[in-house]
C-alpha cells in the first residue's frame, strides 16, 4: 500500500483604503494584484505505509517539543485562549516561525546537503497546544 | 512607490490531505483519507503587515505604478522580476534586494515555486546558511516571522535539483 500527503498554502494579501467621506476597507492589495496559492504533493521518503503519523499535546511557557525526523511537517496552535504562540525550528536553522493560535505552517523539510530528515523543534510561550502530522 | 495603503495584511492558509492506496477486487487501485490518521487538516491566520513597506520589490509582482527607484541598491539588476517571477539557480539569492534593510524584520514570507518539473525542486533558509526547508514544484510556503530574529538577510532562495526554477514570492515587514 501506497501512502502520499497533498498540501497546499494559500495567501491573500489586502490593503486598506480610506475613503473621503470616512470609513475604510480592505481591499486585495495591488501591489500583488492576485491571491497566490500553491499545491503540491510532498516528496517525504519512500511513500509506504507507517511513514505518516499525527499527535497532539501542550507546551510550557518556555518548554519544547520535538517532533523527530521528518521529511514532511503540517504544525497547528490549535490553543483557544487567543494569545499563547509557539515558533518552530526547522533542523538546524533557529527558531523563527511563529504561529499564534489558529495558525498553520506546512513544508516539506530535509537536510541541506542530502535532503535526509531532519528534527523539527517547537517553543512554547504561554501554553499553547498543537498538533502536528509528520511524514518520515 | 504607489499611494501607500493605510493597513496591510496577509491571510494565510494551509490544507494537508494525508492519503494512502487501496486496490479493489477488480484491481482498480484508488487514493482515500490514510487511515490512521483519518482526517484531513488545516489552519489560517491573519498577519498584520506595515502599510509602506521597505520598496516596491517587497512583491515580486509590482504595483503597475512602480518606480525603478524603488527597487533597491541593484535595481538595474533586478530586471529578472519584472515579469512577476524571480528565477532561482544554484547560488542563494535574497528575496530581499535592497540591502538597507538587511536588519529588518520579517513580518510574513510567502514563496511559490513556479517549476514544473520534479529536479526543479526549491530550498529556502532562514538564517543564511542552512537550507532545511524544501518547495517542490508547484507547491508554496506561508510563514510569519517571529518579530525579533528572523531579518531581511536571512531569507534566501536556491534551486536543490538540476534545472533553474522560477518563484513568486512576498517578504514583508
Amino acid at each position: 500500500m501506497a501512502e502520499k500527503i497533498i498540501y497546499k498554502n494559500h495567501c491573500t494579501p489586502q490593503e486598506q483604503l480610506s475613503f473621503s467621506g470616512g470609513g475604510t476597507r480592505y481591499y486585495l492589495d495591488s501591489d500583488c494584484g492576485r491571491k497566490l496559492t500553491g499545491n503540491c504533493e510532498s516528496k517525504y521518503a519512500g511513500k509506504t505505509t507507517g511513514e505518516i503519523s499525527t499527535d497532539t499535546g501542550t507546551l510550557s511557557n518556555g518548554g519544547t517539543a520535538t517532533i523527530s525526523s521528518c521529511k514532511f511537517i503540517f504544525l497547528k496552535n490549535t490553543d483557544t485562549s487567543g494569545s499563547d504562540s509557539f515558533t518552530i525550528a526547522i533542523g538546524a536553522m533557529p527558531s523563527v516561525i511563529k504561529l499564534s493560535p489558529g495558525e498553520a505552517f506546512a513544508c516539506d523539510v530535509g537536510d541541506d546537503g542530502a535532503d535526509t530528515a531532519v528534527n523539527v523543534v517547537i517553543t512554547g510561550s504561554g501554553t499553547p497546544t498543537y498538533e502536528y502530522l509528520k511524514g518520515a | 512607490m504607489a499611494d501607500p495603503a493605510t493597513a496591510r495584511r496577509a491571510i494565510f492558509s494551509s490544507y494537508v490531505i494525508p492519503q494512502e492506496s487501496v486496490s479493489s477486487e477488480e484491481g482498480i487501485d484508488k487514493w482515500r483519507i490514510e487511515e490512521g490518521v483519518g482526517k484531513t487538516f488545516g489552519g489560517k491566520g491573519t498577519a498584520t503587515l506595515t502599510p509602506a513597506q521597505w520598496g516596491d520589490g517587497w512583491t515580486s509582482m509590482h504595483h503597475s505604478l512602480v518606480y525603478w527607484e524603488q527597487q533597491g541598491d541593484n535595481w538595474e539588476d533586478a530586471t529578472d522580476a519584472w515579469d512577476g517571477t524571480l528565477t532561482v539557480s544554484s547560488t542563494g539569492i535574497a528575496l530581499c534586494s535592497d540591502t538597507d534593510f538587511n536588519s529588518v524584520v520579517v513580518k510574513f514570507c510567502y514563496i511559490k515555486n513556479l517549476g514544473t518539473a520534479a529536479d526543479q525542486h526549491l530550498k529556502v533558509t532562514l538564517d543564511d546558511n542552512d537550507y532545511d526547508m524544501i518547495v517542490p514544484a508547484g507547491g508554496s510556503v506561508a510563514f510569519r516571522g517571529d518579530g525579533t530574529t528572523l531579518q531581511m538577510q536571512h531569507v534566501k532562495v536556491k534551486r536543490a535539483g538540476s534545472t533553474d526554477t522560477t518563484i513568486e514570492f512576498i517578504i514583508a515587514k
